[in-house]
């Protein structure tokens, strides 16, 4: 138990990418429109954020994964081998996910003036259902099925579940639904920056 | 007196104001702390079940008054401090901390006037309140109430005591990851277990924890009474130091 919520805690972390938190700045100030007539799409823009915000959170992460070496061994699995093997397969779509969930969630500043209650809410809820507080083998049945249809839970639980037990875990169901969430949440994102866009009026507020 | 008192009118007026501004926002939030209460109490019933009875030693009913004492404590002290705690390091930043300095309400009373918590934390004051109401005896009440102040005193005090280092560095805002750690580690009593990772994890929250022991009886309410007056000290000899150290240019 300790181990999955050393690594739960891992991944975690990069639900604090916090795109959503400087797209709303953009909008709400603003200064979208100098990023917009730069001669760099907007799309790497972003991604240049989120990709930098993840490489930093990987400092606390890699002290997480180690105070997990530290105190809770053999961390995270009799086999760390393939463990890590499994976590470089599975990691970086879980990751990806996060991003795009705070881009989602960012592209919302177009409609409302501060999106960091709708991004607690909706992670809160997402959290919660991909594993975060508890495995979801413990969560009454009908919660589990309603986890089935939620995306952290290709993010959270079954990447972690990966890792503790790799080699007995299939990690193809897992890579295929990272893959159909995070073309979904892309589609989702790009439509929602097509319409945002069009209300934009690049003064703020 | 007449002119606090017209001061606080005008901040409450100012932020109802504010609060219209904000009503959607206001409405996510009230419905994110609704879904918070339901996760808890889901959490809870899954270990529940999980654990054969017990939570970490604990009743059900005790566990949720366990959640009414933290809920109505943390919306008490964030309705208190969360203004001055969000503040102060942007004041500071922005050379602005010597009106704080110069104007006539003392720092502490700040607390209340700057950027008003109550305003968004009523919801959590009025749930943490409906659950002690259901799951502690009539003739408890008032015990539970008390504890649940000195429970958000004690928070009071954290919070202080973690912020006041922005009076001297200006950059120093730990208001976001103290927020996202004691909102984490206030989600399960630790009282009686002797598990020491959960111990460390939970120590900026312990007193939820210790509220609860005093509660179930199992603890002198001055103990925790102790550990605020000691952390209201703390925090009063830090803002003697940090004030010391403060230079009118903007840190």
């Amino acid at each position: 138990m300790t181990t999955y919520y050393i690594i739960v805690f891992f991944i975690s972390l990069f639900a604090e990418i916090n795109f959503h938190y400087e797209m709303s700045s953009m909008v709400y100030q603003g200064t979208l429109s100098q990023w917009l007539m730069r001669p760099l799409s907007f799309f790497e823009t972003a991604a240049s954020f989120i990709l930098a915000k993840i490489l930093l959170l990987f400092i606390p992460g890699f002290i997480v994964l180690m105070i997990g070496v530290w105190l809770a061994p053999p961390f995270p699995s009799t086999t760390p081998f393939l463990s890590l093997l499994s976590g470089i397969a599975v990691f970086p779509l879980a990751i990806a996910i996060f991003g795009l969930l705070s881009a989602i969630i960012g592209m919302l500043s177009f409609w409302v003036m501060r999106t960091e209650s709708i991004f607690a809410l909706i992670m809160l809820t997402l959290e919660f259902f991909g594993g975060r507080l508890l495995p979801l083998s413990l969560l009454p049945g009908w919660l589990q099925s309603l986890s089935n249809l939620l995306p952290l839970r290709f993010a959270i639980s079954l990447p972690t579940e990966a890792v503790i037990s790799p080699g007995q875990f299939p990690l193809a169901p897992i890579f295929i639904g990272q893959i159909i969430w995070c073309v979904l949440l892309s589609c989702i994102a790009y439509f929602l920056w097509k319409k945002g866009l069009q209300q934009y009026d690049a003064v703020g507020g | 007196m007449h002119y606090h008192l017209t001061l606080l009118s005008r901040a409450f007026r100012l932020h109802l104001l504010r609060w219209s501004r904000y009503r959607a926002d206001v409405a996510v939030w009230i419905v994110t702390i609704v879904i918070t209460i339901a996760i808890n109490l889901t959490f809870a019933y899954s270990m529940f079940q999980a654990s054969g009875g017990m939570f970490f030693g604990y009743t059900f009913p005790e566990l949720l008054s366990f959640f009414g004492v933290s809920l109505l404590a943390t919306g008490l002290a964030q309705s208190t401090v969360h203004g001055s705690v969000l503040n102060l390091s942007k004041v500071v930043w922005s050379g602005n901390f010597d009106f704080w300095l110069l104007q006539p309400p003392g720092f502490f009373w700040r607390m209340l006037i700057e950027d008003m918590g109550v305003v968004w934390f009523w919801p959590q004051c009025v749930i943490g309140a409906i659950l002690l109401f259901f799951t502690i005896p009539v003739v408890h009440w008032p015990f539970a109430f008390l504890t649940s102040l000195v429970a958000a005193a004690i928070e009071i005090g954290v919070m202080l005591c973690v912020s006041l280092p922005a009076i001297r560095w200006g950059l120093w805002s730990p208001e976001e990851g103290m927020w996202e750690y004691m909102e984490n580690a206030r989600l399960m009593p630790i009282g009686r277990t002797r598990n020491f990772m959960l111990w460390f994890v939970s120590f900026g929250v312990l007193h939820y924890s210790l509220a609860l022991e005093v509660l179930t009886g199992r603890l002198s309410i001055f103990l925790l009474i102790l550990i605020a007056i000691v952390l209201y000290l703390l925090a009063w000899l830090l803002l003697k130091l940090f004030l010391r150290s403060y230079s009118s240019a903007s840190s």
